[in-house]
């Protein structure tokens, strides 16, 4: 399915888990121009697990695989458990992605928006 | 001439002398020159030659004819008549003495000497001629004569030893006598029936404590029966009249109660003796002090009552055979628990011990026991029993030994059997897990070796499988022989600088026998260290034990990263490279184009530090150089740096690097590079936190004095108040004061990297 209808996402809200502060920042402004609401973002694996936490209302997220040292597995288990899209945004090959995380859709940095619309959106 | 000798054959007290005479006489009397008498010897075999005249020194008192043979000696003894050999070379009946034929002798006579009443002739009477002669029946009546009175001057002194042995004999008992009485040991007794008196010497008085005299004389047996322990009174009384009635010897051991309750043994022994019709007479006897024997019967019957207390209890099962080990004599109750058979089936039946054992032990039993009655001082045999009362199966240790008195000679063959299965079933144990550990060691895919000071002095059998060597080749520093010539050197010094604190991690390469082909190694190694001593020092090191793991694959992977590494670090600064110029020429008229640059420069300059260092780190005096080098050239002199060796992990140099550029490219362009007076101060060090270390770097400038700073807005403010706090968790603050910039960052590191080194 292609959907390229930016309106598809307005009011979603995503969180947003990247280490890198400026890759963090761009997401974030890609998100708001789309009209969706970024939740974060924040830089490591527990801060993003506290995050998800105390949102209950989550419609998505787009999560770096490596954080600082620390895999974003645990998080993405969580949020499976909620039934909420994610997007790996990674510049890993399939070959590091665990096989229970495989068929998790990625988009590669740097992320576009089209891509992320065609993850999130439904 | 006669009656002369006659007179000193009974005068004389000699024998010899009146021998001598004897001889002398005849000889002269007959008008030869040799004569002797010659004695019967008390066993009857042969004669002695006891006097003579005429002789060689050597023949008198020495020289012996033997009656064995055919000798006229013999002859003239056993007929009792005179022997005459007028020629004794033509004499064909005897043969001669041969200190007869040295003397030359040609003609000879014999005349027996009879011995007193019912006594064997004493001896012969023999004249000899130099010259053959013909003796006459004169000649022999005058020597017989002769041979009567020595005859009887022998009988005489015979009489008189006798009588003087006698006295000497009957002095010698007397004084044998006296001395037992004297040290206290014997006492004499009379039982006179008649009188109803029992008299004693003064010993046996002394035993009693009574009157010696009274004792002599006679005292009633009620006198001596007072000083008995009572207990022995009525028995003495009724084996007394028993032993006159029967006229038996008797002997009783009493008990004598002296005051102060000291009790002495006395041994009583007597004889009845009877009239002619066989009505008793007398009882005499002997009293003999035994006390001490008792006492050391008692200590014995005491040292066998430990014994068996001993024996009894013992948890080991304790036996004792006869000598020959036929039968036990004795066995202790712990059989019954150990062996599960009752004790009196043994003690019976021998046999029965055998066939306890378990079916393939069953020549071990008992086998320790025949081992002794062969000569062995001691002997051990294991073997197993199952026990009949509940058919467990035990191990047994049964260790046999001879029981020999003061002599030497075998009394009994006694023995101790004790249960070991605790021990047997360790011992298996232990043997199981030392075969499986051996088997670990032969198998797993590396050499396992022990060294001492002077190298190597055990291989496990992979060794000699991979290079082709024996286990002596190996041995020391043998098995150098299968290292790479050319890390021969390297891995003996680092095997003799080992030190039980470091271990040891050495590569070197080794040849595999199969297909000649060198391939890397690792050898490592830890101590084994003797018992601490007591200062708390770590024990002495007993040895060394180590492997020696194949690395080669993992050598030729390590290189292929290092070749993927430097690959992909040449692509990425390659790549940036591509950017800046695609950048100079897309951008070339727009603002902003220069910075955009340098910060990708700066990048690629944090690339090339973390591609050349090993272990993802970098000095962060050698990060501030680099992007100080990268902005000023020439005159440092206005610049500082200052702070302890310190490295910095990967993930925090790039965000660190690109702040510095920052700071320096303000710097450059509008702060302490561009003033005269303008200064730098950079230092760093650590922040020991309670949470976490902190490495925090203070940025510092003077002498600038200038109102608009790029610094103030834009990317580098972001980065350093923004991005710092968000991917590092740093702490951040950059102040503008009237004297140029300041700007402190604190930034999280891990603890071992917040190790200066």
């Amino acid at each position: 399915m292609t959907c390229t209808d930016a309106t598809v996402l307005a009011g979603r809200r995503i969180l947003v888990v990247e280490d890198e502060y400026f890759i963090a920042q761009d997401l974030q402004m890609l998100l708001q121009e789309i009209g969706a609401e970024p939740v974060g973002p924040v830089p490591t694996l527990q801060q993003a697990l506290d995050l998800a936490g105390r949102t209950p209302a989550l419609d998505g997220a787009i999560l770096d695989v490596n954080l600082g040292g620390e895999m974003v597995w645990p998080l993405v288990d969580l949020l499976r458990e909620r039934g909420i899209r994610i997007v790996l945004a990674t510049g890993y090959s399939d070959l590091v992605i665990p096989s229970p995380y495989a068929d998790l859709p990625r988009c590669e940095k740097p992320t576009k928006s089209r891509d992320l619309l065609r993850h999130l959106g439904s | 001439m006669l009656a002369g000798f006659g007179e000193l054959a009974l005068r004389s007290e000699s024998l010899d002398e009146i021998l001598t005479e004897a001889c002398r006489l005849v000889g002269q009397a007959l008008g030869t020159d040799l004569a002797e008498v010659l004695e019967l010897q008390a066993d009857g075999r042969d004669v002695l030659v006891r006097a003579g005249v005429g002789w060689k020194p050597g023949v008198v008192g020495h020289a012996r004819v033997s009656l064995a043979e055919n000798t006229s000696e013999a002859h003239a003894l056993m007929t009792g008549k005179p022997t005459i050999s007028p020629d004794i070379d033509a004499e064909t009946r005897f043969r001669y003495p041969a200190f007869l034929v040295e003397h030359g002798v040609k003609a000879v006579v014999y005349v027996t000497i009879i011995g007193g009443k019912g006594k064997p002739p004493f001896g012969l009477l023999q004249v000899g001629s130099r010259a053959k002669r013909r003796f006459t029946d004169d000649d022999t009546l005058f020597l017989r004569s002769c041979a009567n009175l020595i005859a009887a001057a022998a009988e005489r002194l015979d009489t008189i030893v006798d009588l003087r042995d006698a006295q000497v004999h009957l002095r010698k008992g007397m004084d044998q006598r006296e001395v037992a009485l004297d040290t206290g040991l014997i006492g004499f007794f009379e039982w006179d029936v008649g009188r109803a008196a029992l008299k004693g010497d003064w010993r046996f008085a002394a035993f009693f404590g009574l009157d010696p005299e009274a004792v002599a004389r006679g005292l009633p047996l009620s006198d001596y029966l007072d000083c008995l322990h009572p207990a022995d009174r009525a028995g003495v009384r009724v084996v007394d009249a028993d032993g006159l009635a029967r006229a038996q010897d008797y002997v009783r051991q009493v008990r004598l109660a002296l005051a102060g309750g000291e009790i002495r043994w006395l041994l009583v022994r007597g004889r009845a003796g009877t009239l002619a019709d066989g009505r008793p007479l007398n009882i005499i006897g002997t009293a003999v002090d035994i006390s001490a024997s008792k006492v050391a019967d008692l200590r014995l019957r005491q040292s066998q009552e430990r014994f068996r207390g001993f024996a009894e209890h013992s948890s080991d099962t304790l036996w004792i055979s006869d000598a020959e080990g036929r039968s036990l004599d004795y066995l202790s109750p712990a059989f019954t628990r150990m062996f599960g058979e009752s004790r009196d089936a043994v003690l019976s039946d021998l046999a029965r011990w055998r066939a306890l054992a378990h079916p393939d032990d069953r020549g071990a039993v008992r086998r320790s026991a025949a081992r002794v009655m062969a000569g062995e001082a001691a002997a051990v045999e294991h073997y197993r029993v199952i026990r009949p009362v509940d058919g467990a199966l035990r191990w047994i240790r049964d260790t046999a030994f001879a029981i020999r008195d003061e002599d030497g000679a075998r009394l009994h063959v006694a023995g101790v059997a004790q249960d070991i299965t605790d021990i047997a079933q360790a011992q298996a144990e232990l043997a199981g897990s030392e075969h499986r550990f051996r088997t670990l060691v032969e198998n797993v895919p590396l050499f396992v070796w022990r060294a001492g000071r002077d190298g190597w002095t055990w291989c496990s059998p992979q060794w000699q499988d991979y290079t082709g060597q024996t286990p002596e080749q190996s041995r020391t520093w043998g098995w150098m022989a299968a290292v790479h010539p050319e890390d021969r050197a390297g891995v003996r010094d680092a095997f003799l600088a080992t030190d039980p604190t470091g271990g040891l991690a050495c590569e070197h390469r080794i040849r595999r026998a199969s297909d000649g082909v060198y391939r890397w190694h690792q050898a490592r190694c830890v101590p084994v260290l003797g018992a601490a001593e007591p200062e708390g020092r770590g024990g002495a090191v007993l040895e060394w034990l180590g492997t020696t793991t194949d690395i080669d694959d993992l050598k030729r992977l390590q290189g292929q990263q290092q070749v993927l590494l430097a690959e992909l670090q040449h692509r990425t600064r390659n790549l940036l490279a591509v950017v800046r110029s695609i950048a100079n020429r897309s951008f070339s008229a727009l603002p902003g184009r220069r910075e955009f640059d340098t910060r990708l420069a700066a990048i690629g300059r944090v690339q090339g530090f973390l591609s050349r260092k090993r272990g993802w780190s970098v000095s962060i005096e050698e990060l501030i150089r680099a992007e100080l080098d990268a902005h000023v050239e020439g005159d440092l002199g206005r610049v500082s740096l200052d702070g302890p060796r310190l490295d910095l992990p990967g993930t925090i140099v790039q965000p660190l690097a690109l702040a510095l550029h920052e700071l320096f490219t303000n710097a450059v362009k509008y702060g302490a590079f561009v003033h005269p007076e303008g200064r730098l101060s950079v230092t760093w060090a650590i922040a020991q936190g309670s949470g976490e270390n902190r490495v925090v770097l203070d940025w510092r400038e003077w002498g600038v004095a200038i109102a608009e700073q790029p610094l103030r807005q834009g990317y580098g403010r972001e980065l350093i108040e923004r991005a710092l706090p968000y991917q590092l968790r740093a702490e951040t603050r950059l102040t503008f004061t009237p004297d140029g910039v300041h700007c402190t960052l604190a930034v999280p590191i891990a603890a071992e990297d917040a190790e200066a080194r």
